[in-house]
């Protein structure tokens, strides 16, 4: 079985975006303890800036995927 | 005894070429494949039979290079084309310029099965339908590294700038390896644990040419895939079993890459919607907890704690100028002794009224800062009616109504020209 090499980011981006709507939502919706806001208020920044950072720095790249004799994987560049 | 009229060989031939030209230059004919050779040259010789005889067979190079199907030997095959003499031999052969593999409409026979069993099994259910990440890491693409698909996909994510890493899986798109060569890949990508969408792909063609992709092989792969499928087959017309059975129909390689852009473009729109939300409430959430101090600021119930406390104020410094003024007058008429008992006395009493002043001093730096008049220092009014009741809503005030506003150094008399309520809450 060939060994994954890097952790796929997409699902986890998915989750921390539905997770700062529901913040807005409950920060629209009010009635929310002093503490409360502010926890989410910090929590939705942190969330909106790691998406944001996440989604500027990823770069579009390609890779031909190369099976050997013992059957991995190997990744060379890819022309197009 | 009548002339004999001799011809030649060549004469001969050239009369029956003539004779075949006329009555054959157009025909389809059926049969089966056999001593099939291809030349180097590019032409393809064989021979079509059927039970009881054979014909000669010749498919020229740019005739060959057309053909949608690898002949074989032992093919049944129905062409088009023309009777010819090959007058070098003698012998007549058929010069065909289309062939189509005479199983054709077997081949769409057998999409129609395999389409009805894995329906009645359940495997192009909308239920089974994942969706597709709408910010993927990685997209792995099964298709021919060569050719215009991968090109075309690659170009329209640059197109959208839509940031994504592409592992590309060459296989063969076409012939009959590229099933399994399809169905393996799909199979490897599944123990990989860095793909988040894998796209299926290849351009237009016939029947026979996407017959990969309604193979059941494929089919099950697809089925079994735990990564979402988007298939890209052929063009916006074509529908294949892969099709069917995949997460999400793309109508063509291009429109499989521009789902995933959109997937990032509309990503970047929440997220811009979700940040903006974020602002919007933190503003609205400090606007309302500055009125609701203000208000607190302003309740009467300060008012008293704050009279009280200037009284007891001035009463402490009416008493401690009092007991200055009393030490003054011991010190200038008490001998040394009485003096320095009373300056020990006065020590004590001072440190005591320093303590007490000080303390004083951060009560009154507190209240300073709790004062209405603090908030008129930062740009509010209050606004009071002529009976003096302060105006926190419009509807308590009529138009024309006489109203003073509270500023830090003074007050504003206006009268209500118009009244406007905010259209929110």
């Amino acid at each position: 079985m060939p060994k994954a090499q890097k952790q796929t980011e997409g699902p986890d981006f998915e989750k921390a975006l539905t997770e700062l709507e529901s913040i807005v939502r409950q920060l629209e919706t009010g009635n929310l303890s002093l503490d409360k806001s502010l926890e989410l208020f910090s929590r939705g920044i942190e969330l909106a800036k790691t998406c944001k950072q996440k989604l500027d720095e990823a770069q579009l790249k390609v890779s031909k995927l190369v099976k050997d004799k013992e059957g991995l994987f190997k990744e060379e560049p890819f022309e197009d | 005894m009548p002339e004999r009229k001799v011809l030649t060989v060549t004469q001969v031939n050239r009369l029956v070429s003539g004779m075949l030209h006329e009555h054959f230059p157009d025909i389809w004919l059926e049969g089966e494949v056999s001593n099939f050779k291809a030349y180097s040259s590019g032409h393809l010789y064989f021979t079509l039979k059927d039970q009881s005889s054979q014909i000669s067979a010749v498919c020229f190079r740019t005739s060959a290079q057309a053909l949608r199907f690898e002949l074989k030997d032992g093919m049944q095959v129905v062409g088009h084309g023309r009777v010819e003499l090959y007058a070098p031999t003698g012998r007549y052969q058929v010069i065909l310029e289309y062939m189509e593999p005479k199983g054709k409409g077997a081949l769409q026979e057998a999409f129609e099965q395999l389409k009805k069993r894995l329906a009645e099994e359940g495997l192009f259910a909308e239920e089974r339908k994942k969706p597709i990440p709408a910010l993927p890491g990685t997209i792995a693409v099964v298709t021919s590294p060569s050719g215009a698909v991968i090109h075309d996909i690659l170009r329209t994510l640059r197109l959208h700038d839509a940031r994504v890493r592409v592992l590309v899986y060459p296989v063969a798109v076409q012939g009959e390896d590229a099933g399994k060569q399809i169905a393996g890949a799909v199979q490897d990508l599944n123990a990989r644990r860095d793909v988040d969408v894998i796209i299926v792909a290849r351009g237009g063609g016939s029947l026979e040419d996407l017959w990969a992709f309604n193979e059941e092989v494929v089919a099950r792969a697809i089925a079994g895939s735990r990564i979402p499928v988007i298939s890209g087959v052929g063009h916006e017309t074509d529908f294949t079993i892969s099709d069917f059975v995949a997460d999400v129909r793309a109508a063509t390689p291009t429109a499989a890459a521009q789902l995933i852009a959109q997937g990032r473009e509309e990503f970047q729109q929440r997220l811009k919607a979700g940040a903006d939300g974020l602002v919007d409430a933190a503003q609205e959430f400090m606007f309302n907890q500055e009125q609701h101090l203000d208000e607190l600021i302003r309740h009467r119930a300060f008012d008293r704690i704050r009279t009280g406390l200037a009284e007891q104020q001035s009463r402490v410094f009416r008493l401690a100028s009092r007991i200055e003024g009393l030490v003054r007058d011991f010190r200038h008429r008490t001998d040394l002794r009485v003096r320095t008992l009373v300056e020990r006395v006065a020590r004590s009493a001072d440190a005591q009224f320093r303590t007490d002043s000080s303390r004083l001093a951060t009560v009154a730096a507190k209240l300073d800062l709790l004062s209405p008049l603090a908030s008129l220092g930062r740009g509010y009014a209050i606004c009071r009616k002529a009976d003096g009741s302060v105006v926190t809503r419009v509807a308590q005030v009529t138009q024309g109504e006489d109203v003073s506003l509270r500023v830090t150094d003074g007050s504003l008399e206006c009268e209500v020209t118009e009244k406007k309520a905010d259209s929110k809450q």
